[in-house]
Parts: C-alpha cells; sequence; structure tokens
C-alpha cells in the first residue's frame, strides 16, 4: 500500500501541483523548487507525531501569494459575488492510496473508497478554508475598503483566524476521525536536523526524546517516574540537606516556626516526562555524540531514525520522508546510507513506503532513475515510464550525472571525450562572458533516448536549451530522426556533420588544414590531417586543446559550422 | 456463517446475547471489531451492562450502537457515493409528513442536502449490500457490492443483533449479505413480538431454513420464560406459533383479573400503579388516556436554514433550539396559527407553500390535548417487565384477547403481536380495566363474562 497521487492546491509555492508517487520516490529538483514545501504538504493530511498536531493549523503564509493577490484584487475591482466567492484562497492537499491488497489494508482505507470518473481510488483531503464564506467576503471588503489598487495592500492582511481546517474522505466529505487516521502515520527526517546532538550542554535531542517519549510503554513511564522522585528523595535523606532542615529547627529561639518548616520537603519539580527524557544524550563509544563530526552525527540520525520508522511497531501505514540523505557524508558514509536505505526498502513490509529528497546523482543511480519525481516550475514529472534503454545506459555507468542533464539551462551533448575536451576548451577561451554551459559527452551515437528524457523536463521552457552535436557517419535515417527534434522543439538545436566525424570537417574548417598539419606535423591537406586525427583519437585532441592555451603562440583553431551553429544558438 | 436464534418473552436474551459473544470474544483474534446491536439507546445500555457483567470490561475491539449508527456509520456513509452515487453525509429524523406528495417533496429535498432520513436508512443500506438488489442489475455493479463486503469483512469480526423483529426485511437481508460474507452473525429476537412488521422476520427464517445453505444455522428455539408466571402462559400461548409454545421457570404464582373504571377505588388504583414502577399501557391514546411519546421533533432543515441565515447575529444552533421551544410552547399556549405567525415575524422568515405546509403540520403534532391518565403505549413496552402490569381494554385488543372470529389475515397481525407483548410483560400480575368511556355497560357485562371464561377473576383491591 502506498501513496499513489498527491495534488497541492494554493500551498505555499504551490498552485496547482499534480505529483505521481511510487513506493519508493526520490525527489528531485533544482534549490527553491518546492521540495521541503512538498513534504510539509504531504504530512498536512496524515497523521504525525502526537506532539505535533497543532502544525496542522495553518497560518498566513502557507498561502501561495498569487492566490491570496487575485482575492484581493477581484474585490478591488469589484468583480460578482459569484466570482469573489470562487476565488476565496483555499488550500486542499488530496492524497489518492493504490488499491488495498489485503484484509489488514482493506481496514486502514477501505471506508475512503471513491469512484472518480469510472476509476476506483481511495482517496482523503486536507482542508484549510474559512468557516463560512460570506463571512470572509465581508471582512476582507471592509478590510480593502478605499483600496484603489492592489499595491495598496498587502498580501499577509489575509483573515486566517476565520479560517479552520478538516481532513475529509472525498467520498462523501465527512471528517475523518482521530481514531481512523492514526493509522496512516508520515514520518520526516528534515533538512535542518544539523543540530541533532549539537553543543556541549547536552541540548534537548528533540527528535530522540519524541522517540522515547513515544515508544515508552505506560509502565516504563512509571518506573522512570518514580526512579526520577527516588532521585530527589535521596537529596532529601542526604546529610546536608538535613543540616539545612535541623538549623532552623534547632534553634529554640523560634518554637513555632519549628512545625512549620517540619512540613517541608524537598520534592522533584514535577517536570513533564518529556522534559525528563530531554536530559538524555546519545553516547558513540567513548564519546558523546555531539563530539563527532557532522557528518557522522548524520549518519546516526539517518540510521536510528529510519530504522525504528521502519519497524513499524504500531502497524499502520507508514509514509517515512527523508530529506537529502547525503548532507555532510563523506563517500563511504554515503555509500552506506544509499545501501542502508536501499536494502531496508527491499526487506520492507508493504506498509511503508519512502520519499527522498536529494541533490546527489549517485543516490539516484543507486535507487534507480525510474523511482524519480523531477520538481520543475509548478510540475512534478515521474520518471518512472523512462525507457529500459535510458535505465540501462545508467546501470552501466552509475557515475553520470543526470542531474546536470536535467537541469543545466545550456546543456550540449557530445559523442565523445574528444568533442567534450575540445568544446570545453574553445569555452574557456572565450573570456569575455562566464561559461555556463554543460557539455555531456555521453559515449555512444545515439541521443534520442536522452533527448526524450530531457524534453519530458523542459519541452516549451525557453530558458532551457540543449544542443546535440552529431557525427554524419553516413547515416542519413538517423541524421533525420534526430532533426525531427529539432524540427519540433524551439528549443533543442541538433546539428550533424557534413563530412563522416567531427575530425572531418574540423581539418577543413577556416584555416585549420594548414595550421593542424602544422601542428601534427602531417602533409598539408585536409584528408592527411584528419586521419592523423583520427587514427590518434583523444591523444590529438588533447594535443590540439594544449596548442590552444600555449602562451607564446596560441593555436587558433576554427570551429566547423555545426559546432557554431549550436553555440549561437545557445548564447 | 449466519445463526439465527428464536427465544420468547423473558427467556433472557440480552444475556444468551452477552454470553454468546463473550465466549466468541475471548477465542477471535482481536485485530477486527465486534459489534452488538440494537434498536434503541435504553437497549444499548442494558447490553453494556450485561456486557460489562460478563467481560469485566468492555475492550476496545466490541463496539455496542444501535442498528441505525451502524448502517449509517459503516454502510452509508462510506460506500453510498460509490455503489449508488448518491452522496449523505448527515441523517435527519424530522417527522416525515402523512401526505405522499409532501413526504416525496421532503425526502427529495433532503437528499438533494446530502441528508439521509432516518427511515431510509435500511432500504439504502440493502442498495449497497444486497446483489439482489434490482438496482445491481448488471456484473459490473455487483462486483461493486462484493468489493464494499470484501472491505466491511476485513474489518468486522462478527455482529450481534438483538430484538431482529424490529427490522424489516431491507434491513435483515443487509445483515443476511453479511453474514453468507463469511462475517459471523448472530440474530436474536423473538417473531412473537414483532409489532411493526408482524410478518418479515418469520418469513426472512422460512426463507432462511429453506434454502438450505450450509452457512445458515436455526437455533433450537428458546422457549422458556423466566418472567411470566404459568397462569399467565395458558392465555399467551395461544397467541405463539406452532413451536413457540412457553414453558414458565418461575415459581412465582400469577393472576389474571380485571378492574371496572366505575368502581369508586378505581382513580387511586390507577393513579397509583401509573406513579410507581408499575407498567400500564393502552394500544392507542385516547381522550382519556395519552402515551408517553417518546420522539422529539424538530424544524425541517429547511426552515432551521432559513431561520439561521436570518439576521440574528448570535450563535445558529442557539437561536433555532430556542426558536424551537418558543414555538413549542406558542402551539400550545395559543394554537398553531398564532405559532406560526409568531415564528415568521420574529425571524422575517419568507416561506414557500411546501415549508408553510410543513410548518402547520408539525403544530398539530406537538399539540398536547389534556388528558386524564398519561399512560404507556403498548409499543413502547416491548423489553420492560414488572410485577403488576394493567391493560387498558380496547375493542381491538379485546377482539384480539378471546380470539373471537379471527379471519386469516388478522392472525399473527401487528394487533395479535401488540396482544402477545402486552400479555408478557408481568412476573405476577395482570389486571385488565374495562373503561365505561370505552365501552358501554352492556356490553362491559358481556366482556366479563367472556374474560372469565378464560380465566379471570374480579380484583380484590385490600
Amino acid at each position: 500500500m502506498y501513496i499513489k497521487n498527491v495534488e497541492i492546491r494554493n500551498y505555499r509555492s504551490f498552485t496547482t501541483f499534480k505529483a505521481e508517487l511510487n513506493k519508493l520516490s526520490i525527489v528531485i529538483g533544482e534549490n527553491d523548487a518546492g521540495k521541503s514545501n512538498f513534504f510539509s504538504a504531504l504530512a498536512l493530511p496524515l497523521s504525525g507525531n502526537k506532539i505535533d498536531f497543532n502544525q496542522k493549523r495553518l497560518n498566513v503564509s502557507d498561502f501561495n501569494i498569487d492566490i491570496i493577490n487575485s482575492f484581493f484584487i477581484s474585490i478591488i475591482d469589484n468583480e460578482s459575488e459569484d466570482i469573489q466567492k470562487n476565488k476565496i484562497p483555499k488550500i486542499f492537499i488530496t492524497i489518492d492510496f493504490s488499491a488495498p491488497e489485503n484484509e489488514y489494508e482493506n481496514q486502514i482505507i477501505g471506508k475512503w473508497i471513491y469512484n472518480d470518473a469510472g476509476n476506483e481510488c481511495y482517496r482523503i483531503r486536507y482542508e484549510f478554508k474559512p468557516k463560512n464564506d460570506d463571512d470572509i467576503l465581508s471582512v476582507v471588503k471592509d478590510l480593502l475598503v478605499g483600496c484603489a489598487s492592489i499595491g495598496e495592500v498587502k498580501w499577509f492582511t489575509l483573515p486566517v483566524e476565520l479560517y479552520e481546517y478538516r481532513i475529509v474522505s472525498v467520498n462523501n466529505d465527512r471528517e475523518i476521525a482521530f481514531n481512523e487516521l492514526k493509522h496512516v502515520r508520515i514520518n520526516t527526517i528534515d533538512a535542518e536536523r544539523d543540530d541533532f546532538a549539537d553543543g556541549n550542554t547536552a541540548r534537548s535531542n528533540n527528535v530522540l526524546t519524541k522517540l522515547l517519549v513515544n515508544t515508552l510503554s505506560d509502565h516504563d513511564k512509571n518506573e522512570i517516574n518514580k526512579a526520577y522522585i527516588n532521585f530527589f528523595s535521596s537529596i532529601e535523606d542526604t546529610e546536608s540537606f538535613e543540616k539545612i532542615v535541623s538549623s532552623i529547627t534547632d534553634d529554640d529561639d523560634f518554637d513555632n516556626i519549628k512545625d512549620f518548616v517540619n512540613e517541608i520537603e524537598c520534592i522533584p519539580n514535577l517536570p513533564n516526562l518529556k522534559s525528563i527524557i530531554s536530559n538524555i544524550t546519545l553516547q558513540y563509544g567513548d564519546e558523546f555524540l555531539y563530539q563527532k563530526g557532522l557528518g557522522e552525527r548524520n549518519l546516526v540520525y539517518i540510521l536510528i531514525l529510519f530504522a525504528y520508522y521502519k519497524s513499524n511497531e504500531n502497524q499502520s501505514f507508514n509514509l517515512c520522508c527523508i530529506e537529502e540523505p547525503e548532507a555532510h557524508l563523506s563517500v563511504n558514509n554515503l555509500k552506506l546510507t544509499t545501501d542502508f536505505i536501499f536494502k531496508s526498502v527491499e526487506n520492507s513490509s508493504s506498509l511503508l513506503q519512502t520519499i527522498l529528497s536529494t541533490h546527489n546523482p549517485s543516490v539516484i543511480n543507486k535507487l534507480k532513475l525510474s523511482n524519480v519525481v523531477v520538481i520543475s516550475g509548478n510540475k512534478a514529472v515521474n520518471l518512472s515510464n523512462v525507457s529500459q534503454k535510458l535505465l540501462n545506459y545508467l546501470r552501466k555507468r552509475p557515475n553520470f550525472d543526470i542531474l546536470k542533464l536535467l537541469f543545466a539551462n545550456k546543456v550540449i551533448l557530445v559523442e565523445g571525450p574528444s568533442e567534450e575536451m575540445l568544446l570545453n576548451s574553445f569555452l574557456l577561451k572565450k573570456n569575455n562572458y562566464l561559461n555556463n554551459i554543460e557539455v555531456i559527452s555521453i559515449g555512444q551515437k545515439g541521443y534520442k533516448t536522452f533527448l526524450d528524457i530531457w524534453l519530458e523536463l523542459n519541452k516549451n521552457n525557453s530558458k532551457k536549451l540543449i544542443g546535440v552535436v552529431r557525427d554524419f557517419d553516413n547515416q542519413q535515417n538517423a541524421k533525420d530522426e534526430h532533426d525531427q527534434y529539432d524540427h519540433n522543439n524551439a528549443n533543442v538545436f541538433v546539428r550533424t556533420t557534413c563530412g563522416y566525424t567531427l575530425e572531418n570537417d574540423l581539418a577543413m574548417a577556416g584555416d585549420n588544414t594548414e595550421n593542424l598539419s602544422n601542428l601534427f606535423d602531417v602533409d598539408n591537406n585536409a584528408t592527411a590531417v584528419s586521419n592523423h586525427m583520427i587514427s590518434g583519437k583523444t591523444d590529438g585532441m588533447l594535443k590540439l586543446c594544449d596548442a590552444m592555451f600555449d602562451e607564446e603562440s596560441p593555436l587558433v583553431i576554427t570551429m566547423p559550422d555545426h559546432i557554431n551553429d549550436i553555440l549561437a544558438a545557445l548564447s | 456463517m449466519i445463526e439465527v436464534q428464536i427465544a420468547g418473552a423473558g427467556s433472557g436474551k440480552t444475556f444468551g446475547l452477552a454470553k454468546t459473544l463473550a465466549e466468541k470474544y475471548e477465542q477471535s483474534t482481536k485485530d477486527k471489531v465486534i459489534y452488538a446491536l440494537t434498536y434503541t439507546n435504553a437497549a444499548k445500555n442494558k447490553i453494556n451492562i450485561e456486557l460489562n457483567k460478563q467481560l469485566g470490561e468492555i475492550p476496545d475491539s466490541i463496539k455496542i450502537e444501535t442498528v441505525h449508527s451502524f448502517l449509517l456509520n459503516e454502510v452509508v456513509y462510506p460506500f453510498s457515493p460509490f455503489i449508488t452515487g448518491d452522496i449523505y453525509n448527515k441523517f435527519s429524523i424530522v417527522p416525515l409528513p402523512n401526505d405522499i406528495r409532501l413526504k416525496g417533496y421532503t425526502l427529495s429535498r433532503l437528499k438533494a442536502a446530502n441528508v439521509i432520513h432516518a427511515d431510509n436508512v435500511y432500504a439504502v443500506s440493502r442498495k449497497i449490500l444486497d446483489t439482489l438488489h434490482s438496482n445491481n442489475n448488471t456484473k459490473a455493479k455487483r462486483k461493486k457490492v462484493e468489493k464494499v463486503l470484501a472491505i466491511l469483512k476485513s474489518s468486522i469480526e462478527s455482529i450481534y443483533v438483538d430484538e431482529v423483529q424490529d427490522l424489516n426485511l431491507d434491513a435483515l437481508t443487509v445483515f443476511k449479505s453479511l453474514g453468507l460474507s463469511d462475517v459471523y452473525l448472530y440474530l436474536i429476537g423473538d417473531p412473537k413480538q414483532a409489532i411493526k412488521y408482524p410478518k418479515e422476520l418469520s418469513s426472512f427464517v422460512f426463507n432462511l431454513e429453506n434454502e438450505g445453505s450450509d452457512k445458515v444455522k436455526i437455533l433450537k428455539i428458546n422457549n422458556n420464560t423466566r418472567r411470566v408466571p404459568s397462569e399467565i402462559l395458558e392465555l399467551s400461548n395461544k397467541f405463539c406459533y406452532p413451536e413457540q409454545s412457553q414453558v414458565s421457570l418461575s415459581e412465582t404464582e400469577g393472576s389474571l383479573t380485571y378492574i371496572e373504571s366505575s368502581d369508586e377505588r378505581f382513580d387511586d388504583f390507577l393513579t397509583q400503579h401509573i406513579s410507581s414502577d408499575s407498567i400500564v399501557c393502552i394500544d392507542k391514546k385516547n381522550k382519556k388516556y395519552s402515551t408517553r411519546s417518546k420522539i422529539r421533533f424538530s424544524f425541517h432543515p429547511q426552515i432551521e436554514r432559513k431561520i439561521a441565515e436570518s439576521n440574528h447575529g448570535q450563535d445558529n444552533e442557539l437561536v433555532v433550539k430556542t426558536a424551537y421551544v418558543h414555538f413549542f410552547q406558542n402551539v400550545n399556549h395559543k394554537g398553531g396559527k398564532f405559532a406560526v405567525s409568531k415564528l415568521l415575524s420574529e425571524f422575517s422568515l419568507d416561506l414557500d407553500r411546501q415549508e408553510f405546509g410543513m410548518l402547520y403540520s408539525l403544530a398539530e403534532q406537538l399539540l398536547e390535548t389534556p388528558a386524564k391518565y398519561v399512560v404507556s403505549s403498548i409499543d413502547s413496552i416491548k423489553g420492560l417487565d414488572s410485577n403488576d402490569c394493567i391493560i387498558i381494554l380496547t375493542p381491538n385488543i379485546y377482539k384480539y384477547l378471546i380470539q373471537d372470529n379471527l379471519k386469516e389475515a388478522e392472525i399473527f397481525n401487528k394487533i395479535w403481536k401488540q396482544v402477545y407483548v402486552a400479555l408478557t410483560r408481568t412476573e405476577k400480575n395482570l389486571i385488565i380495566v374495562l373503561d365505561e368511556d370505552i365501552f358501554s355497560v352492556g356490553k362491559i357485562n358481556n366482556i366479563k363474562v367472556e374474560l372469565q371464561s378464560i380465566g379471570f377473576t374480579p380484583i380484590s383491591l385490600p
């Protein structure tokens, strides 16, 4: 059982956002794309820690600002009341569960069965909206009296005290009782966890405390309380304490005080269990955990928490979210962690779903590209339908940086290291602007798989450009197929050599023939130059690139047309 | 698995149900829920007490509810949208008008507001859980029903239903569907006391037996009664189905007597019994004897909404409740017309013709005519018992009591069953009241003769 679909409306950076999830999902996206918001949205319709229940009541900064402004504008412009009511800001987070596979899962989600246009789904929704639409309309109208334009009013004046939250079953719009909701839980290991076990003042390890408080049985809690009280009794029993008390009572001058003072006892400050337990910290070997390095602490944190959440003693559905497991981890520890997560998920019960967010390509490659959900703009793209060809490619090259391919604003794909070196050197030489073009060598001739996946994410996005440098190799069909991508997409540029390979075109461009024949000490004709480079492969190219940076007489190279076109397009 | 237990009046049904449930609970895996269902909240309390005695403490996995509450929360609210497309999320007990058109109108207004009426709960539940229902006429629809049954089965271990004679065929069919889906079902009741739906339980059991399924077991009928003395059984047994004549385990000597209203001590006698623990009943209220009506009325939701929406500036619920109380008082004080006009002007209500009709019919139902004696209706004393049971004789009850020339259709009908219920309430004394305001003097003399022939004697007051 897992959460299949999420729809988020009007929450923080999202207006309308839909994402498809798998049992194990890896969320990737650039900074500020909304990954953390995605996780906090997920927490709203689900049961979290007992201690955090109040966080379901949102505040004004949780609204998407554009939505608030559009509502205010509608009021200022005096649109019809129906339209205004439609624009009242409301936050909705809807989740669909996959079909239950056994009786226990039926018990948990069976009653949420819903017929969505012929599809059977199991759906619940978190709503944050005004108790009464008319009331909020009239209050906001009063608020905006006299305002002529949106510039005169601040979005945060939206009166959210008139709002309330509900978690409902979508099939009948009835609130879900706490007793039912507690069987679908979420646990997050969030990104800002660096102060775990930090400092030498034995600071409350929030998460560890919560963990303990939630797992202690009533019996255990009683034992702890008793021990704590005994601790204070033993203070009372110490000689020094008795001395203090007796110094008053033995004083004969003040008889009437004695009875009064004898009543004094030493009792504990009666803190609640949480504060007693918060005075616990972790040890690691002989040291305190907080004395260990940041990376080590993070590792321990992740291992403990994930193992705990996975163990699922209370037999509910558990959505476990881990933000950036790679944070601060060295190569070895990262490998350990990814392996741990991977194997734990494999061995887990059907009631566990895991979502990670990451910026690290090796995490993606290990945990499979088909589990990736890319968050970009207001969209989420699930890569589960990515072609098997690409998956196999990545499996053969576990170090390939898929993130560069997906997110770089300007990318040029080339076939091999020769082209890569040449382009990078050329770009490096142009010192009148910062090089912001990623050149990626894919080590093979076919680019279609890569273009397909790039387009899944970046189609129609004019801020993202991709160029493809191809060798003709006498394959007209392949050229035509690749050219289609260029014709169909304004942000894709495919160019092919005129000659057989890059070396042929390069040898003939501009004055290259003469310059290169001098460099390589071969006959002054294009054929000889290109043959020399082809047979020498990367060595030849390396020499060429070095020569471009020679201090005394740098080699001047003209780029072949196909490359020039692409460079021009991407600039 | 379905087990049906027929047990007569005073046989200790609630005790038996609690015992069976407790045994089953001990053997169960405790990860699913066991339901104990009955008809009224008072009966719920009875089961609660019995179960507490059996188990010490009632665990979370045992839930005691009314049949309505179970069907609403576990069947109708969650699954009606999936099976029928109708969404319900609230229910109403507002009294429905008798006029068929008005009734249909009210029901459809309720449905549009996602409100299900209490009277409709059984029928709607059946649509959801009965594969043989006419609505479920395609394979796809039947598959959906089976899916819902599978979901229910995964969280319900067993269901124990008490007083099944008060369920109609729809409700019985709903439980049958659950029982045949491997939820263990235990039905206990007494068809002899089926006042509301006289024929339905018996024919349901009859059909179950004939279907001969190995998933159904009709348990041996329990004809013992700890309550009713054998002297009275001689009379009440005449109202039993074949094989359901009862045997008394009581050692008390019962008495059958009658008293006439002309007796000078009649008033004292009756008032004393009314104010004490005794059961005093009549089949239907009349000018002299009114019956305590337990139903609490309210405004129709439509009208409640209009009141709430008027510009009153206070808490909605409070205002509606107060308006109702005032309306009630005004009706009794100065009549329906006055109360309605007062309501309209206080809230500046704008009502359509139908809504006016609803208000006036509510006013009629609220009018209490002062009666001399306040007694119980026979319908309301089901399940109760007392040392003394006094029946105010009326022509209908009399006719059935002496089984005078009854037609085929009248045997085992509603009144027949009312007589059985009335006769089996007492642990000791059964007293019939012969009232001159109900029967003429001449008639009373005839009645006395007949009564004596079936074992009654005149009462001797101390």
